[in-house]
């Protein structure tokens, strides 16, 4: 036997080897695990890749002409940009937005409304429309505007509990015509608001959390679609178009009546807390604790506000403002209230009210303001995030958001409707709506967009329709619906109005030929097999434990990978607060499953 | 899930889960050092832990989740960052080795989480009433006690909808006690 080899053993001890590691997963971007927390549950989305909105064909050529004899077809009065007039009906609440459409028709009636629909699509127009003016997100230019006030349509039917309402109706009047008949609407924190625009972005009133949406009582809609027809559409005439509108906004044609459910209760306990600004992190801090307690009968909100001549505005500084609307005794109520009443408002004004007072619960200005808006829902409301919102807002703040509100969403919210829709955000437990001064030029405020930025990871990635604000880009309306709710949204959307005639307002990527070229599920740009695997995974969800189960990859690698993929755009993580687990409602429904299955 | 080694935790997740259970590895570093006999490994600094992990698909929005990790005390620090955020907890014993089951109640204890004790009737036999576990354990009274068959599905979730009913009690319960906790922060 001879000696081995020297270097044959210095191979085996790998001294001399060719050095080369084997890297068991491919983590690229030198992000380490450490710091990382996602909890095993957390949930995680595949964000949709929103095709880019096609640009409408520049200024469809219609004569002068052509829209005056647009004017002697219909009964309403038709403006042309330089009659007198035209600035006061396309004014809108919004002073950042002005409109400049090529004529202004302020229709009547539904036949007012076919007939301008049929002119539009015949020249592939597009038409906006506008009732009060407070939907207004976006300048209409070039299209038809639509002014309804003058449809004023409001017969209340006590014996089926509902009203037909008119197009240019708001709340206020509804709730009068009501009234009478001890019923009421399920009608907005400002009734001044038009009913239409407020109810198909879904419509969160004072009282939501006991009614739910005021989408879900829509019992039956009236609509001229993209084909100049007028159809009465419900759960069994044209149900996906049905679904559609209720929730989808202004996308599939211009609503002319709705059928809405009336309610019998004609009385609750509410009105408002004011507290100091100095008091705003007591309070906000002492209403995340408490507003999950709170049963279904009780809907509330919290603002911080500094806008002038609110009454919740006291001294100098915010002013903070909890509003309550408790459906029942009104002693109940009271008994539910005394935590926050131990906090020492300033000003109370919570008493048994009529339904009629619906309105004065928030008291929302009733004047136009030059504005931005913005908005977010939220999973949860924990310390951190009331933090951030104090932040923001709160009192000593050298350059402050204006005013943020946090409502309260969850128990009959969280529900669908017994007529399904396509209001989104059914699974947040709060929704955000930010006010502010804007930016130069109108455009958006710098303090309300880092707010929202700092408020991500606390969103649930949407935003309820109505509180978008001044955004109208494809990508963050579509992010008002889970991706597959905005799939069925564009598929009714292609098939009702194939020429994007309406297009205005918070619009859907337009279908038609240059979304047809776009695969339904885009290839992520992923850099990596695991990364690429887990985007797929996560349609229409899954979550952090799932994804290391079903790829075998250990939970910091998962973890790096998701902070990787979020960077990229590609995923949305739903980071749960920890109080989430505290929300009772969630609880009482759980139970309720639970024992379903006993 | 919690209890102890070998107590019927990876067969409970399995029974109320809508899905296939799953398994999840976290890599462990830090925690096992001094705990796990390295001498024999020198080069080796981390271990791997299974966690059992199970669904309940509730509703469309509404959903819950199983884990269980192991009952080992060295494993005891994947539950710091389950019990954030978690409804409560479901704590197996089995009566033939009650010993084990102390030092796990104790930790729960001390979270602060709803917990319900679960008998876990092995071949569905239960040899003990509840008042003989619960004295043997010394429980609280208003500590839930149930018998659950881990193998049995029906089983499984009527633990788990007693787990949920105790937490909405315990909340209620704190609400009245402390009205708002954190509100002079």
């Amino acid at each position: 036997m001879t000696e081995p080899d020297r270097s044959d053993v210095r191979a085996d001890r790998g001294e001399d080897a060719p050095r080369s590691l084997v890297r068991p997963y491919t983590l690229t971007r030198g992000r380490t695990a450490s710091g990382l927390v996602l909890p095993p549950e957390t949930v995680v989305t595949a964000r949709e890749q929103v095709p880019e909105p096609v640009v409408p064909p520049a200024g469809p050529r219609v004569s002068r002409a052509e829209l005056r004899d647009l004017g002697e077809l219909v009964r309403g009065p038709l403006w042309l940009p330089d009659d007198d007039g035209f600035a006061a009906e396309i004014a809108s609440s919004y002073a950042t937005v002005v409109h400049r459409p090529l004529a202004v028709l302020g229709v009547r009636d539904r036949d007012d409304v076919a007939a301008a629909v049929r002119f539009a699509a015949e020249r592939t127009l597009p038409v906006a429309v506008q009732a009060t003016g407070h939907g207004a997100v976006a300048p209409v230019d070039g299209g038809l505007l639509l002014s309804t006030r003058r449809m004023r349509e409001l017969v209340v039917d006590p014996g089926s509990r509902t009203v037909r309402v008119g197009a240019g109706v708001v709340w206020t009047e509804v709730i009068a015509a009501a009234a009478r008949f001890g019923l009421a609407p399920l009608s907005g924190s400002a009734p001044g608001v038009g009913v239409t625009g407020y109810t198909l972005g879904g419509g969160l009133s004072p009282l939501a959390r006991t009614y739910g949406y005021t989408a879900d009582h829509v019992r039956a809609v009236e609509i001229v679609t993209a084909d100049g027809r007028v159809r009465r559409i419900d759960a069994d005439h044209d149900p996906e178009l049905f679904w559609a509108v209720r929730g989808g906004k202004g996308n599939f044609g211009i609503v002319t009546t709705l059928v809405l459910d009336l309610l019998a209760p004609s009385r609750f306990y509410g009105g408002g807390l004011f507290y100091r600004g100095e008091a705003a992190a007591e309070v906000l801090h002492a209403y995340r604790d408490w507003s999950p307690r709170l049963p279904e009968a009780t809907t509330t909100s919290v603002l911080v506000s500094r806008v002038p001549d609110r009454s919740g505005r006291l001294g100098d500084g915010p002013g903070v403002h909890v509003r309550v609307a408790h459906v029942g005794d009104a002693r109940e109520g009271a008994r539910l209230v005394a935590p926050l009443r131990e906090l020492g408002p300033e000003v109370d004004t919570l008493s048994e009210l009529p339904f009629t007072a619906v309105g004065t619960i928030h008291d929302d200005p009733t004047e136009p303001v030059p504005a931005w808006k913005g908005g977010t829902l939220l999973s949860a409301l924990g310390p951190d995030t009331v933090d951030t919102v104090l932040r923001a807002c709160g009192p000593g703040v050298a350059d402050p958001v204006l005013s943020v509100e946090l409502r309260h969403l969850g128990g009959a919210l969280a529900r669908p409707p017994a007529v399904p829709n396509a209001v989104g955000g059914r699974n947040a437990a709060y929704s955000v709506f930010a006010l502010d001064v804007p930016g130069p030029g109108g455009s958006p405020s710098p303090r309300g967009e880092r707010l929202l930025a700092d408020l991500a990871p606390y969103s649930t990635g949407g935003v309820a329709l109505n509180f978008l604000g001044t955004v109208t880009d494809a990508d963050r309306v579509a992010t008002a619906w889970d991706p597959a709710t905005y799939r069925r949204l564009v598929e009714v959307k292609r098939r009702w109005d194939p020429e994007n005639l309406f297009r205005f307002g918070y619009a859907l990527a337009p279908p038609g030929p240059a979304r047809r070229e776009l695969p339904a599920a885009p290839t992520p740009k992923a850099r990596t097999p695991e990364a690429g695997a887990i985007v797929e995974l996560c349609r229409p969800w899954s979550s952090v434990a799932e994804i290391s189960a079903r790829l075998h990859l250990p939970l910091g690698v998962v973890r790096i990978l998701l902070e990787d993929l979020r960077d990229d755009g590609l995923v949305h993580i739903h980071q749960l607060s920890p109080d989430t687990g505290e929300d009772t409602d969630h609880l009482e429904r759980a139970l309720r499953e639970l024992r379903k299955r006993l | 899930m919690a209890g102890a080694f070998g107590v019927g935790k990876t067969t409970f997740v399995g029974s109320a889960s809508d899905i296939t259970p799953l398994r999840t590895e976290e890599v462990m570093t830090a925690p096992s050092e001094g705990i796990d006999d390295l001498s024999a490994l020198p080069q080796k600094r981390t271990t791997t832990v299974a966690m059992d992990f199970g669904r309940l698909d509730l509703t469309d929005n509404l959903v819950i989740y199983l884990f269980g990790t192991p009952g080992q005390y060295r494993f005891w620090f994947m539950w710091d960052q389950l019990v954030r955020g978690a409804v409560g907890v479901v704590v197996l014993v089995d009566t033939r080795r009650l010993i084990d089951s102390f030092p796990v109640l104790d930790y729960f204890d001390r979270t602060g989480l709803p917990v319900v004790v679960g008998i876990n009737g092995f071949d569905g036999e239960y040899p003990y009433t509840e008042d003989e576990v619960r004295e043997a354990l010394a429980l609280d009274p208003a500590r839930p006690i149930v018998t659950c068959d881990a193998r049995e599905r029906t089983s499984a979730t009527q633990t788990l909808a007693t787990l949920v009913e105790h937490a909405l009690a315990a909340r209620d319960a704190g609400a009245r006690r402390t009205p708002h906790p954190e509100g002079a922060r």
